[in-house]
């Protein structure tokens, strides 16, 4: 077990080097320096701005000083509000991007599980039509069509829940945890139903139930293990999305988190900012790919032993 | 009173394409410390019967729609689910088919082996899991406390079958249930575990239900044997009346069909060549990837299957090659196939050597040397028709004129038992005997002088096993042909088999007429092997 | 028997007649189909049956609820809610298929060269594919949207270079299992070449899988267009895309609500017809395989 961690860490070290690389390379390609759009700048203010920034260097010194940079957590300054740097801008969105993709999963883990165990229960019945149906709505209908949907019933029309906000007013969490939960709550409802029927379908239930076993236990205690694996395994996916999907429910809402400000940046070619924020999101998105490998391979036996399926 | 009484039991299935009647109105009795055979082939509803007793049968689509069974005088199927709970596991116990995947993976042994007792009887933990470890102790496995916390893959297929057993016995039943529970297993592995059942028979006065489709083992095991067809019991009584004097007309057939007994002379010597030798191997060794290449194992890891195996086929001649699972036989018979690739040695065909053949000369071998496979429902392409399948070979080598496909394509379907008619057919749509006559027309169809043929009625029923074998000793006879039988099964060897070799862990142990080798077989294995093929025959067990 | 007349011949049923049957008999996913077909009809046509021109604003007239005159109503630049929808679903329609077309290309050939010649290959081939699958993608879109423009070109190829992982894990695997079919063997015994196996008895054996895959790879790229564009990251007026309108929709939905609504449905409904024909798809082409 401790090499299988051992080796996905040293699997993730070579995939964060060419994040960091094509970021870094990417960002440099891009058409027109960076303060082409301003209005015209003298040489020598264009100068010291360059000194600022580390553009007179060669490239690959460049490479090197921003890579010593991250390294002790410092992305340098931010371009646009020069004040700030990167790396304070990042602690500042974080927290608030974080309570809310922790809120979205929850949403999504218990609706999407127990809706899925519903189905797989008794399937081809209505206990199985109706959340698969409502599971499909959830699929077709993206999060920045159902966070306008959401906001327009229960903030403008029935005046229930705050349009808008994070944490100024009660119960403004809500809208935007759902929304960016729905999604991955369908997923995870049909691949629970899914494997569960699958599990279910094996041989070694049917011992289960030849040994008198009430249906409850046989479903929690003997294939609910291997029915959730698969969901397990695409936490680490569901979460890349949950942050990616943050740039749009964050939008949406007027939320203050990491999410708004990449899009910000995007649309202000802020260069340091996006570079910063793509390779902590990158960071970010790796290790919980990583951890979710990693609590799948625990919970399969046959992996904690090290040998090969 | 009988144990288990049932009586007029009928179970349906509901499907999408109608309703197929399962089980249709059987009765019978099972009596305390007996053992009762319940024979058939695949779809007979023998192991539907018996599931329905425990309403384990899924419902839907199955339903049980009429019927009583008495056991200890409560009918249970008149019970609801909860009540027939208390019987499962308890008083009737049952053991499956394939231990590999009867086992929960994700629970350790103990944890599955207690919960008979847990459940049944509200037993402590700490207590059911001392008798969870007499019980594995009981069934013959060692250090039984450690295995406790182990998982099962970590044991072997015979290992798993006998956890099943200690699991059945966990709450001391009356009444074990037992479906096809040697059919995974090898022959050798197959005889400890009926040791062990009859063991415990006999210590406990258990009684037991044997559903099995192999009549050597009803012969080896059984007090009384139903025989079951199409959802009727055809047939019952004593194992020994069934077996010397069958009176249904089924009952018969079956008999019939288990090679050894059909077989009108002891041993068969087919004029095969022994001056002409058609293949010749030598020294051949030959490994398989055990575990293909990865970035962090650069070189696969490769696994020696095949040892130093040297030996003649003559022309005419059917060579048996038989041994366990694992013991190199099919990948031996690949190597010949060129589907393997030698690691040394030399193969030489009709005096060509094989192991240097060039990419052209390897085309042109392959008119001459074909092969059938095993599972009739992989080895035909599901996309293509019986013709094109059968023309594919014939255009490819050239074999016939373009103007005589379709009569040739006539000719083959008739040869091989198929109606010409179905040409036009998809492999889905046959039966699985039918399949593996497409296949043996498809090695017909190039006219080859060697056949290899890799357990080809393994995956068949008896009957339908008896009949493609007389289809290929035909074939072999009417187009002079030569072939390789590989087999685990020792009575079709020895029904269909001129010599025969038997391979242990690679080696070819021992080579005879198949006559010497059943009769005086020289090696240990051998020996072992031999005597743990069940015999068709109650008298050769004792049974009165 | 020799001369057997066609008549006497019992015509087989392949397993593509099966499936057709069985997916003619699935009421959603042919329904999915028809509004599909629809969708795609409308969307070629739509330069010549567009009820108005696509520039044509009428300012004074401003945003109008739906009438007789605009089924659909207009925008706040009095242009044609409907006309809109129409010329934006060609752009959506046209990443949603050229896009997959781009990852079927790429990943039908790596996966099926890295199955089909097994080995060291493979092992190589699929941990560049692992490499690329742990990468933010999303990000990596939108990093490359700031960096180049917002080309619809670089759309079409961006989406498409990311789709094909799956696509190229998915071949790989369906050829590798076909690969170890004992028919397989049974065509190198016949002597048959590689190519004539490859086209005789792998590719038919593994469409069934890929073509599900399109189904379902569509409706997810388009929801990634629609993402961008909603972000304003994507498609850039004057082009426009389903995405886009659902953007400016959510700008003004207080007091026009239909200018959200109405590109949202049909957005849903055409992810939703995608879906349950690529779910139906899987159930005639593959009764064994369990739904997701």
């Amino acid at each position: 077990m401790l090499k299988f961690i051992g080796s996905r860490i040293l699997q993730a070290i070579p995939v964060l080097l060419v994040v960091i690389s094509v970021t870094f390379v990417l960002v440099r390609l891009a058409p027109g320096g960076p303060f082409d759009a301003e209005k015209a700048v003298s040489p020598y203010v264009l100068e010291k701005l360059n000194e600022r920034y580390n553009l007179d260097a060669p490239l690959h010194v460049q490479f090197i000083d921003y890579l010593s940079g991250i390294m002790q957590g410092d992305f340098g300054p931010s371009f646009k509000f020069p004040a700030r740097s990167v790396t304070e801008m990042i602690a500042a969105g974080l927290p608030i991007t974080f309570e809310l993709a922790f809120y979205a999963m929850l949403v999504a883990l218990l609706i999407g599980i127990s809706a899925g165990l519903l189905a797989a229960i008794r399937p081809n019945t209505v206990q199985d039509y109706v959340p698969m149906s409502v599971a499909m709505i959830g699929i077709c209908m993206p999060s920045f069509l159902m966070g306008p949907v959401l906001v327009l019933v229960f903030g403008i029309w029935l005046e229930w829940l705050p349009v808008s906000g994070w944490g100024y007013s009660p119960g403004d969490k809500i809208l935007p945890a759902i929304t960016l939960g729905s999604t991955y709550a369908a997923y995870i409802a049909r691949l629970t139903r899914g494997s569960m029927l699958e599990v279910l379908s094996q041989d070694y239930i049917r011992t289960a139930r030849a040994k008198g076993l009430p249906t409850q236990t046989i479903i929690f205690k003997h294939a609910l293990k291997g029915g959730l694996l698969p969901v397990v395994s695409f936490l680490g996916p569901a979460i890349a999305g949950l942050l990616s999907g943050s740039f749009v429910v964050e939008t949406i809402f007027q939320i203050p988190g990491l999410g708004r400000f990449y899009v910000q940046a995007a649309f202000n070619r802020d260069y340091t900012m996006i570079m910063g924020t793509t390779i902590f999101f990158s960071v970010l998105i790796i290790f919980f790919n990583m951890l979710s490998d990693i609590i799948a391979a625990y919970l399969n036996p046959r992996l904690k032993l090290g040998d090969k399926q | 009173m009988a144990l288990l009484s049932v009586d007029k039991l009928t179970t349906s299935f509901y499907t999408r394409d109608g309703i197929v009647r399962a089980v249709q109105g059987i009765s019978f009795t099972v009596e305390h410390g007996e053992t009762v055979a319940i024979v058939g082939e695949s779809g007979s509803g023998k192991s539907v019967a018996c599931y329905s007793l425990l309403q384990l049968v899924p419902q839907p689509p199955g339903r049980i729609e009429s019927g009583r069974a008495f056991f200890n005088g409560i009918d249970l199927l008149q019970c609801t689910e909860q009540e027939v709970m208390k019987y499962r596991g308890n008083h009737i116990s049952m053991i499956f088919q394939d231990p590999m995947t009867s086992l929960n993976p994700y629970m350790n042994i103990g944890e599955q082996l207690i919960e008979p007792l847990t459940y049944h009887h509200k037993t402590s933990t700490a207590n059911a899991l001392k008798k969870a470890e007499a019980a594995l102790t009981e069934v013959g496995i060692s250090e039984a406390k450690k295995r406790l916390k182990q998982y099962p893959h970590e044991f072997s297929g015979g290992m798993r079958q006998r956890v099943m057993i200690a699991m059945a016995l966990m709450s001391e039943p009356e009444l074990l249930i037992a479906d096809e529970p040697t059919t995974a297993l090898d022959v050798t592995v197959q005889a400890q575990i009926f040791e062990l059942i009859k063991a415990i028979q006999a210590r406990r006065n258990l009684a037991v239900i044997f559903i099995t489709h192999d009549l050597g083992v009803v012969a080896q095991i059984a007090d009384r044997v139903l025989v079951m067809n199409n959802g009727e019991i055809v047939e019952q009584g004593s194992t020994r009346n069934i077996f010397n004097d069958p009176q249904h007309e089924y009952t018969r057939m079956l008999l019939d069909a288990i090679p050894v007994s059909a077989k009108p002379e002891p041993f068969r010597y087919r004029a095969g060549n022994a001056k002409r030798i058609i293949l010749q191997l030598k020294d051949v060794n030959a490994s398989y990837i055990e575990q293909p290449a990865s970035l962090l194992h650069w070189q696969e890891k490769r696994f020696n299957v095949v040892r130093h195996v040297s030996l003649n086929l003559h022309k005419g001649e059917i060579l048996g090659l038989v041994g366990e699972s694992g013991c190199g036989k099919s990948t031996l018979a690949k190597t010949v196939l060129r589907l393997v690739t030698e690691d040394s040695g030399s193969i030489k065909f009709d005096g060509t050597e094989l192991t240097t053949l060039s990419a052209a000369g390897i085309k042109d071998l392959r008119k001459d040397l074909q092969i059938i496979f095993q599972d009739p429902y992989a080895s035909l392409n599901p996309r293509m028709s019986v013709y094109d399948t059968l023309l594919e070979p014939l255009k490819l080598h050239n074999i016939v004129a373009p103007i005589e496909y379709e009569r040739t394509i006539s000719q083959l379907m008739d040869e091989v038992g198929l109606s010409p008619r179905d040409i036009r057919k998809y492999p889905h749509e046959f039966s699985g005997g039918q399949r593996q006559r497409i296949a043996i027309a498809r090695a017909l169809a190039v006219r080859p002088k060697l056949i290899i043929a890799d357990e080809p009625v393994s995956a068949l029923d008896v009957t339908i096993q008896a009949q493609v074998l007389e289809l290929m000793l035909h074939i072999v006879d009417k187009h002079h042909l030569s072939m390789i039988f590989v087999s685990h099964d020792l009575s079709v060897i020895r029904y269909i088999c001129d010599r025969t070799a038997v391979m242990y862990q690679g080696e070819i142990i021992e080579l005879g007429s198949t006559e010497k080798i059943f009769n005086q077989p020289q090696q240990e294995y051998t020996r072992k092997l031999l005597s743990a093929i069940p015999v068709p025959d109650p008298e050769y067990y004792g049974h009165t | 028997m020799n001369s057997l007349s066609s008549a006497d011949i019992v015509q087989g049923r392949s397993l593509w007649q099966d499936a057709m049957a069985r997916l003619w008999k699935n009421r959603l996913a042919m329904i999915g189909l028809y509004i599909l077909s629809f969708m795609v009809f409308i969307a070629l046509l739509t330069p010549w049956i567009a009820p108005y021109s696509y520039e044509a604003q009428k300012l004074d007239m401003g945003a109008v609820p739906p009438n007789t005159q605009h089924w659909l109503g207009t925008d706040t630049f009095g242009r044609d809610l409907l006309t809109r929808i129409m010329y934006g679903g060609r752009i959506s329609l046209a990443v949603g298929f050229i896009a997959t077309a781009v990852a079927l290309l790429i990943g039908v050939l790596w996966g099926a060269i890295a199955g089909y010649i097994g080995g060291r290959t493979d092992a190589i081939m699929m941990r560049i594919v692992d490499i690329l699958y742990a990468l933010p993608f999303m990000i990596f879109i939108i990093l490359l949207m700031v960096v180049f423009g917002r080309s619809i070109l670089l759309l079409f190829l961006a989406i498409g270079c990311v789709e094909w992982l799956t696509m190229a894990r998915i071949v790989r695997g369906q050829v590798l299992a076909v690969r170890h079919q004992e028919f397989v063997d049974a065509a190198v015994v016949l002597g048959l070449s590689h190519w004539q196996i490859i086209r005789r008895y792998i590719i038919p054996n593994i469409l069934g899988p890929v073509i599900v895959y399109i189904t379902l790879t569509i409706p997810s790229v388009m929801l990634l267009e629609a993402f961008l564009s909603f972000l304003g990251l994507g498609v850039q007026p004057p082009q426009s895309s389903w995405g886009l309108l659902i953007s400016y929709g959510v700008e003004t939905m207080e007091e026009y609500p239909w200018l959200l609504l109405f590109p949202g449905l049909v957005l849903s409904i055409t992810l939703f017809s995608l879906n349950f024909l690529g779910d139906g798809l899987r159930d005639a082409l593959d009764p064994k395989a369990s739904k997701d």
